[in-house]
């Protein structure tokens, strides 16, 4: 509301000031030619301070002063004695002023209702960074963090925060790049160790790196028992293809699990996955390349529960575009073209009155080949 | 709040403009005294509009409000704050704005100081000025416009290209703009002028000063830009004949012609025409510099702006605005009363020479820069039209116009002596022939035209003294009365004196540089030395360095004469982080004698690293020469000739004869 | 004998037309003399340009062909996607020459068959692509838009 009372005020100032000297009578109006006699006259005086200072010659000066004597002469004779005069006459200017009070005004607002956003406040960073906890703003808070371990490098508790929320929005090297920071400057515990390793996982798009299966063994080493350690250890050891160990561990960690475990699931799947290779006495060239494809069942199957999470947080906060399209982008790589369209149906819903967010959700159908909808 | 502000004040600002043409120059045609009247505080109320605009978008660069979609594709919050703030307009729109605002200033500036010009005159300056306000709004409203937001607002900024990061570069942009707006002025007078159809005396002296004021900022401008190029693009040159520099050199040289044209309708009522011709002829190619640079039509050092849709816009712009001038000129030029009479030789025949030579070089410019476009245009042939091209044609067309300078400010007005003027000169011609032998002797063996060129350089910074020695009557009278007349010389007087000289010394500069430059390529390994110009360069060997936002190899090399140590250069390859984008730094020592310029290259098979080393003989006197030139102009426009008085007001309605 | 006011105006005016028309002149022989052509190898071919014509080449710079040899000299090849031709050059590099980006270089051809440039012309600006050269390649097919070099790179079709 603040923002039309200032817009008001702008344009009354505007009016106010530019209409007032239409109505005065412009009393020191003098003819054309006083003009021009009062520059003569004043070349004149120049010329005479230039002689007097000896600047100039006398027969110089005798002779620009005929100039501008005959100059003036011509300037008074030209124009008719009277000088027109101008009018003031009341009732163009009352015209003119009605039109320009309409006419001014309805072309700056109709060109800002084009043109402006008036719904869109101000975001200083500084400001949004301050305001992000307040503002639930995700991606400022991170900013929050990172500005204050730019001051305090040392700051482990600061690391371990922005780990995981850079591994929320996806940012996943940057997340395993925090971890890094964070192990490095404390004393891991197993719990450290082990999220660092799934950190480089999640960087390595779900493989585990010899990297990461160092943190992993660092973990176990400190616990052997550290469950979560020994699920990406188990796995590990199955992307490098010995599945007939792999299985191994990972029924070794099913066997200690408590029945009621939420992550019993996830290594019966893995257990399930593993199965019908691990039977086979030798691996076959063949069975090689099948296990292979194996490791990228398992991305894939980590990249779901990934995706999953997102889709259920954006379906509790709709006012994420980038979040949308990353979630389309995430079921077109897993095949689930028809989830992706919803997704992006979901964001264009969402985001029907914003012309630049609907132009990005095309672009985002017209990339994955997806049908264009009428929506943008 | 801050965004939405500075928007809504740019289309009032539109708003605005559009009134200020439409009503005073319907007020001046129907002689109604209130509509002209308002043509004065639609003037100023534009320029605060603009200035607020520019303020809140300042303010939205410093505060970095990515929501902003020309801040957030221009601006990084880890940039240093005087680079956050010259990225105001170190972009497209921002510049467009800044172009706007000031071409409102200048009108803002004509409607303050304009208390002496026949209120109809003033009107339809105004008017004119404002339409060329008007149609550079709508383009940047339209195509340009720099408060468009972006929601969700991104955390961080794109902007960060560290060649841009250069204090000579951030702020040559608004002197230039400064120069290229301010010849806008004398448009609008030239306009106003042929819609009357006469031109008053007042009108001629008005003309002069903003043109003088244009006029020197433009030299600031290209002299930064030069100085910019000459030690940051790391190629040893100081002028490469690039479209761009040709776009500000164009409007410059006209500029000039102007300026000496100006005084002869001034003082001799003659040239008018011509004069008025000029006055278009200047801003046009200030419309065409802005076109070729911010069209992206030519894709050169500095053009950083490409989008064809905004070149049409410019274009169209251009010929309404071109087309319209020239047609008007041609209907009403024939009616305007020609003036005074003269002699070939007089001091209005040789600023007529200097008017011809000077408009002649920039049509060789002109030609040079816009052949190889039209050409393309039509065939889709590429050529390039390089140095060679000019040096053959703009040198032998300016190469007269410099011997005349010395001798055209001793010719008298309408009937003029050349053989007192140049008796007068001969402690000029006796010193250029002296400088010549130096020259010759010092520089054996080098280009035979080389000499000449130091006399001529020095036959002008001499002949700009011996005319002002000869007004003072320095050594004819005793000193003290020399003296007193020095301090009662008009400031025109020494504002020319100065400009001339300024020439001189520059032209010495570009003689020396281009003549007697050094240059040395070679391949350096840690401790070994190359031999330039009495100097021996020693490469230290190179050292890793992290910078703020790049990494660089810093090569260090000892300078020494004849074993004794002067100084340490380095000089940087720098790689800037977030973009990878390399850099060259340059190690630059000024001696009295010149610059000694060392780039270091890249590395060499053998361990070594390439180095280019440079000895630049005189090249200060270039920048040198432009300051005093720009001095020149401002002792000129402080001239009190300038402050002519209103004629006497007249209280009753009737107007009373003029004395 | 004194010129009466008309004479001695026609005179002034000849004057000034002379000085124009030599002026001209001087532009148009400038013109014809110092023009320098643009050409992508394939023109190179197609129009069998002489030795030791100048002109400028543009075009890419193929991957892995820069050869440096000692004494700051440096081979490389241009390639316009169609022909090659092999290039010379002594000096010092612009910063941002680099293999697969664009590159316009200034010199003859010998006889030999190698363009020996004198100039190697400098790009400016990361995303910068000499304009001759885009238009060539465009010519070609060859040419992607991409906000930067790394998206043409990767081969993302927008």
């Amino acid at each position: 509301m603040s923002l039309w009372i200032i817009f008001a005020c702008l344009t009354a100032a505007v009016l106010g000031f530019v209409l007032l000297p239409l109505f005065r009578r412009q009393s020191d109006l003098a003819g054309r030619k006083a003009y021009d006699l009062a520059v003569y006259r004043d070349q004149l005086a120049e010329l005479e301070r230039d002689r007097a200072a000896g600047l100039i010659l006398q027969n110089d000066a005798e002779a620009a002063r005929n100039e501008l004597g005959r100059r003036m002469l011509a300037a008074d004779a030209g124009e008719s004695a009277a000088p027109q005069s101008g009018s003031a006459s009341a009732a163009p200017a009352k015209v003119v002023m009605l039109a320009a009070l309409v006419g001014i005004p309805a072309v700056a607002l109709t060109a800002y209702t084009i043109l402006g956003r008036p719904d869109l406040p101000d975001v200083p960073r500084q400001q949004r960074i301050a305001d992000a906890v307040k503002n639930n703003d995700f991606t400022g808070m991170i900013a929050q963090v990172e500005a204050h371990l730019a001051k305090n490098p040392q700051d482990v508790q600061g690391w371990l925060v922005l780990a995981p929320a850079y591994r929320r929005i996806g940012r996943f090297t940057e997340a395993a790049q925090a971890m890094a920071k964070a192990v490095a400057l404390s004393e891991p515990t197993p719990q450290l160790w082990t999220d660092y390793g799934e950190a480089l996982v999640l960087a390595a798009k779900g493989i585990v790196t010899s990297n990461a299966r160092t943190a992993f063994e660092k973990a176990l080493k400190l616990d052997k028992n550290h469950v979560k350690a020994q699920f990406y250890h188990a796995l590990a050891v199955k992307q490098e293809g010995d599945t007939e160990a792999a299985l191994a561990e990972f029924k070794a960690i099913l066997k200690k699990a408590p029945k009621t475990a939420a992550y019993r699931n996830a290594i019966e799947r893995q257990i399930a996955l593993i199965q019908p290779v691990a039977k086979a006495p030798a691996l076959s060239k063949e069975q090689m390349e099948s296990a292979k494809d194996m490791s990228t069942g398992d991305r894939m199957e980590m990249i779901r529960g990934m995706v999953d999470q997102l889709a259920g947080r954006l379906a509790e906060n709709g006012k994420d575009l980038e979040g949308w399209l990353r979630l389309a982008n995430a079921r077109m790589v897993l095949g689930e073209k028809d989830k992706a369209v919803a997704a992006l149906n979901s964001a264009a819903e969402q985001f029907r009155d914003d012309a630049g967010a609907l132009r990005r959700i095309k672009d985002a159908r017209t990339q994955h080949g997806l049908p264009e909808s009428s929506q943008e | 709040m801050i965004a939405e502000t500075g928007h809504f004040a740019l289309l009032l600002a539109f708003a605005v403009a559009i009134y200020q043409f439409a009503v005073p120059l319907y007020g001046a045609h129907i002689r109604h005294d209130g509509m002209m009247a308002t043509a004065v505080p639609a003037a100023v109320m534009q320029f605060l509009l603009l200035c607020l605009s520019f303020a809140c978008l300042t303010w939205l660069f410093v505060t970095s409000d990515f929501s902003v979609h020309n801040v957030w594709a221009n601006s990084h919050s880890a940039k240093p704050m005087i680079y956050k703030i010259s990225g105001v307009w170190g972009n497209h729109e921002g510049s467009m704005l800044l172009w706007v605002l000031i071409l409102a200033l200048f009108g803002a500036l004509v409607a303050a100081f304009s208390g002496n010009l026949p209120p109809g005159l003033k009107a339809r300056v105004l008017a004119v000025q404002s339409s060329i306000s008007a149609a550079f709004l709508l383009f940047l409203v339209l195509s340009s416009n720099p408060f468009n937001r972006v929601d969700p607002a991104p955390i961080e900024g794109n902007g960060l290209n560290p060649i841009l990061q250069d204090p000579a570069l951030a702020f040559h942009p608004p002197f230039l703009y400064a120069g290229y707006v301010g010849l806008s002025v004398a448009f609008s007078f030239a306009i106003a002028a042929l819609i009357e159809g006469r031109v008053d005396a007042a009108w001629a002296r008005w003309v002069r000063p903003w043109t003088l004021a244009a006029w020197m900022f433009l030299t600031v401008g290209i002299a930064m830009g030069s100085w910019w190029a000459y030690y940051e693009l790391g190629w040893g040159g100081w002028w490469f004949w690039d479209p761009v520099e040709n776009a500000s050199f164009m409007p410059w040289l006209v500029a000039g012609a102007l300026l000496h044209s100006a005084i002869v309708v001034e003082k001799r009522n003659a040239l008018k025409i011509w004069t008025i011709l000029l006055a278009i002829l200047a801003f046009s190619l200030s419309l065409v510099g802005t076109f070729l640079v911010r069209s992206g039509v030519l894709t050169s050092v500095h053009a950083f702006a490409v989008d064809p849709e905004r070149g049409v816009f410019i274009l169209a712009i251009l010929c309404v605005f071109i087309g319209g001038a020239l047609t008007l000129y041609a209907w009403r030029a024939p009616t305007l009363k020609t003036g005074g009479l003269f002699a070939p030789i007089s001091r209005e025949g040789a600023l007529v020479v200097n008017n011809l030579l000077l408009t002649a070089s920039c049509a060789a410019v002109f030609i040079g820069t816009l052949y190889p476009l039209a050409l393309e245009a039509v065939t889709s042939q590429k050529i390039s039209v390089g140095p060679p091209y000019f040096n053959l044609t703009f040198g032998p067309i300016i190469l007269p116009l410099l011997m005349l300078v010395p001798i055209g400010p001793l010719l008298s007005w309408k009937r003029g002596d050349l053989w007192g003027a140049l008796q007068r000169l001969w402690v000029a011609a006796l010193l250029a022939a002296i400088f010549a032998v130096i020259a010759l002797v010092w520089q054996f063996g080098g280009p035979w035209l080389a000499p000449l060129g130091i006399a001529l350089g020095v036959w002008m910074v001499v002949g700009a003294l011996v005319d002002t020695a000869n007004r003072i009557q320095l050594f004819r009278k005793p000193l003290n009365v020399s003296w007193s007349r020095l301090k009662g010389l008009p400031g025109q007087a020494f504002g020319m004196m100065l400009a001339h000289l300024g020439v001189g010394v520059m032209v010495i500069g570009i003689v020396a540089i281009t003549a007697w430059r050094e240059e040395v390529i070679t391949v350096l390994k840690p401790n070994e030395s190359l031999q330039m110009a009495g100097t021996t360069v020693t490469f230290l060997g190179e050292t890793p360095l992290t910078g703020p936002n790049y990494t660089a190899e810093v090569g260090r090399f000892d300078v020494s004469i004849g074993g004794t140590k002067i100084t340490t250069l380095t000089s940087e390859k720098r790689v800037f982080q977030p973009s990878r984008q390399p850099t060259t730094e340059v190690g630059l020592h000024a001696f009295w004698t010149g610059d000694l310029y060392v780039v270091m290259g890249d590395a060499d098979t053998s361990g070594g690293r390439t180095v280019r080393a440079y000895f630049n003989p005189l090249v200060h006197f270039i920048w040198l020469g432009a300051i005093i030139m720009s001095f020149g102009a401002i002792v000129s426009l402080f001239d009190r000739r300038y402050r002519v008085g209103a004629p006497k007001r007249t209280r009753a309605p009737a107007p009373q004869p003029a004395e | 004998m004194p010129m009466t006011r008309k004479q001695k105006r026609t005179s002034m005016i000849l004057a000034g037309l002379a000085a124009l028309a030599a002026a001209a002149g001087l532009i148009l022989y400038a013109l014809s003399d110092t023009i320098v052509f643009f050409y992508t190898p394939s023109e190179v071919a197609e129009k069998s340009v002489q030795p030791g014509v100048r002109f400028r080449l543009g075009g890419l710079v193929e991957e892995g062909s820069i050869e440096k040899l000692a004494g700051s000299r440096i081979n490389f090849v241009v390639t316009d996607t169609d022909k090659t031709l092999k290039v010379s050059y002594k000096g010092v590099l612009p910063d941002l020459f680099r293999e697969g980006q664009g590159v316009v270089a200034e010199g003859k051809i010998e006889r030999s068959g190698t363009f020996v440039a004198d100039t190697i012309l400098a790009k400016h600006d990361e995303n910068y692509m000499p304009r001759e050269v885009a238009d060539a390649l465009k010519k070609k097919g060859q040419w992607k838009e991409g906000k930067d070099g790394k998206d043409s790179k990767d081969g993302n079709t927008y």
